[in-house]
């Protein structure tokens, strides 16, 4: 299981891409080209809060910040959206699926989640780098996201591979058979073999988490 | 030091001035002189800004750069956001009755020969009209047709509607956001009584400027800055200021919000805030407050998070550098248009969305349910201790009033193009984690993300509907059509299966 990080998420998404999707047409080329403009893009039914998201997404908005000193500083946000407003987890969603989905379904080996910018991929491995790879191209080229590599995270469930180096072996291994992988050549630093957290919760055997678990508390 | 010329606008500043601090920022760049450049640019930009924004708020008639987003202003000389420093980056704006100022005529306030009573039944009703409201006053219509036994005389005699209606034309109505004053969380009945009597008195006026969208935006944000104006003062004085505001001494109220704020800010920079600075024995008296207001959550969170707010120097600056610079110029071809959008609203289906999903009933349940003790937003509001209790009185012509006027606008867009960059925004602050990166916080408008909780109510199911979906679909074309085509090829593929987008997504509803 590969486990993605988007650098800085909400804040990073291209604000025209969101307004294309929830528009439900392209302004513009998406997908290396696949997509044209004017080409309809999937949405859910959005249509009644058009207005809520151009107002809050339609202009620079201001964030106050008062400094150590009592100074107030106002910061434009022009990128993007705050996290926290109930319909920033809808317009993020929805601005990245069309990207997720067009990339998942060339690699039908894969099978992917993800609960907003908390991204898994479970796959075979190279299959699994190959999405990983192009997903980071187009997040890049078309919401101008961008994948945080060092922070990759890749998990191996079971007891079947329990020996880190083993699966760094495997993984350099992978990413030296395709050179188009040369892009992820940072992320062996996030192999695991223990379990992940998706969203907050612990995944693996019972036996891992309940350690998690105890752990946790032990630190409350 | 950036290397651009006088007369570039102020966001081609920002602009260069974030490129430039990432490219030299020590943590990624370690060519010798980079930490020293550093030290140099942040410095330099924060005082620039500072006497930049000083310089607009004594001239505010000449800065000299574009806004952000310059076909939002309307014309009347309003500062920008973010470029001309309203009330923020370090400027001292003036009092709201200092006079010579430029842009700011002196009027009489009359908030000495004011009436004096404890509320608003107090005041004389007859005591007859000013017949001269400022000529530009954005509420002149009104006054010169007021008759002399309406209850809003009270407001126009001390001059409070030409006080409100210079802050709309001079851009100061969000001035009161640039300090961190704390509204209070524990206000007694009568209190309660006075400060609802205020939002009110406020909201009923705004009704009556239905299709004078200035004058009704300006009285709705008069409405929404009301906690900072009223409740961040001492116990005492709350019910005072009330009295005050009910009385129509709105100007002299305002200058002693901004005094108050410029004196916490001159106390913060004689004594800055430190990240240490609340003990161990702080923290447990403040969880102990919270766990009996009975936010637990936020309580356990007190003891325990290892997340400490930020008070460094670099703070601005790694908050910049985590909010992006992005373009708000849009291609805007396939946007609905104005029409487009009023026409759906007109229909059934969005009444009934607007009647049900937008209800009084759905409004007062988010508020009362709002964990006690929370963050103020921008305008000093807190969800259980300020709005959730006038959802508990049963006056249902207010709570329509508030509904209207605070709620409903969010979802249909109703504001003034030239606030939605203060609408849109919100209070930010800093956490820093155990790996001293930092965590930024933005607190939005409460009533805004009333109306998003509610809007995603009425969402989700049709969204999850949506993700399930969907996915399917891109699977089927891509399965019939092979990959290398183009999305309009695969649409009509799309098209010729499943119909129209409104029948795909009605076909999506119908396959839950």
């Amino acid at each position: 299981m590969i486990q993605l990080d988007i650098v800085n998420a909400y804040p990073s998404a291209d604000r025209q891409a969101q307004f294309d999707v929830l528009a439900g047409r392209a302004s513009k080329s998406y997908d290396n080209g696949h997509v044209h403009t004017g080409d309809d893009i999937p949405c859910p039914s959005l249509r009644h809060y058009w207005s809520y998201f151009e107002s809050m997404q339609g202009t620079a908005s201001t964030l106050q910040f008062s400094d150590y000193q009592g100074q107030a500083h106002k910061i434009a946000c022009s990128k993007g959206g705050q996290q926290g407003d109930a319909f920033e987890t809808v317009r993020f969603a929805v601005t990245t699926f069309p990207s997720f989905g067009r990339v998942f379904t060339r690699h039908g080996a894969c099978t992917g989640s993800a609960i907003c910018d908390d991204v898994c991929i479970g796959v075979p491995l190279a299959e699994g780098l190959a999405l990983a790879a192009e997903l980071k191209q187009l997040l890049k080229q078309d919401l101008d996201l961008d994948f945080d590599v060092p922070k990759l995270n890749c998990f191996f469930p079971g007891d079947r591979i329990n020996d880190d180096d083993h699966v760094r072996a495997l993984f350099q291994n992978a990413l030296q058979a395709n050179p188009q992988l040369a892009c992820l050549s940072g992320m062996d630093a996030g192999i695991s073999t223990t379990g992940l957290r998706v969203a907050g919760v612990p995944i693996d055997n019972d036996e891992w988490v309940q350690q998690f678990v105890q752990e946790k508390a032990a630190a409350v | 030091m950036l290397g651009l010329s006088p007369a570039c606008s102020y966001q081609e500043v920002a602009i260069e001035y974030n490129k430039s601090l990432n490219f030299i920022h020590p943590d990624q760049c370690f060519l010798d002189g980079a930490a020293e450049a550093f030290m140099k640019l942040q410095p330099a930009y924060t005082e620039w800004n500072a006497a930049r924004a000083r310089q607009v708020w004594i001239h505010p008639t000449a800065a000299s750069s574009a806004p952000v987003n310059s076909d939002s202003r309307h014309p009347n000389n309003r500062p920008s956001s973010h470029s001309e420093g309203r009330g923020g980056l370090g400027a001292r704006p003036p009092m709201a009755s200092q006079s010579g100022m430029p842009g700011f005529p002196q009027q009489r306030t009359g908030a000495e020969s004011a009436p004096s009573g404890s509320n608003l039944a107090n005041v004389p009703q007859n005591a007859g009209i000013n017949p001269e409201p400022a000529h530009d006053s954005i509420f002149r219509h009104l006054i010169s047709s007021l008759n002399p036994d309406d209850p809003s005389v009270t407001w126009i005699n001390p001059g409070a509607l030409d006080f409100l209606s210079r802050l709309e034309r001079d851009g100061r109505l969000f001035e009161l956001r640039a300090f961190t004053s704390l509204t209070a969380t524990d206000l007694n009945d009568i209190q309660r009584s006075l400060f609802k009597d205020c939002v009110k008195q406020t909201l009923t006026m705004a009704g009556r400027f239905e299709h004078e969208k200035r004058a009704c935006e300006a009285l709705r944000q008069l409405a929404r800055t009301l906690p900072l104006l009223l409740l961040t003062h001492s116990k005492m004085e709350i019910r005072a200021a009330c009295n005050k505001f009910l009385k129509g001494e709105w100007e002299s109220l305002w200058d002693k919000c901004m005094a108050k704020g410029h004196a916490r800010q001159d106390k913060l920079a004689a004594n800055p805030l430190s990240a240490s600075s609340r003990t161990s024995a702080q923290k447990h008296a403040m969880a102990q407050k919270q766990a009996r207001a009975g936010n637990l959550s936020k309580a356990n969170q007190t003891v325990c998070s290892v997340l400490k707010p930020t008070f460094g120097h670099d703070t601005l600056y790694k908050l910049q550098e985590k909010t992006p610079v992005g373009s708000v110029v849009f291609d805007k071809q396939f946007w609905p248009t104005t029409d487009a959008l009023a026409e759906m609203r007109r229909h059934d289906e969005w009444l009934n969305v607007q009647e049900h999903s937008f209800s009084i009933k759905k409004i007062g349940q988010y508020f009362r349910t709002c964990k006690p003790l929370s963050a103020q937003d921008a305008d000093g509001w807190r969800g259980r201790e300020h709005i959730g209790w006038l959802f508990s009185d049963g006056d249902s012509a207010f709570q329509e009033l508030l509904r209207t006027h605070l709620i409903l606008p969010n979802i249909l867009g109703d504001f003034l193009a030239d606030s939605l960059d203060e609408i849109a925004g919100g209070r930010m602050f800093a956490l820093e984690k155990a790996n001293n990166s930092l965590r930024p916080i933005v607190i939005g408008s409460l009533c805004r993300r009333c109306a998003a909780r509610l809007g995603v109510a009425e969402v989700r199911s049709n969204e999850a509907t949506f993700f399930h979906v969907a996915i399917h679909e891109f699977q089927t074309i891509w399965r019939r059509i092979g990959w290398g085509h183009s999305m309009r090829t695969s649409h009509s593929a799309l098209s010729g299966s499943m119909g129209s987008t409104s029948r795909r997504e009605s076909s999506c509803r119908d396959s839950t």
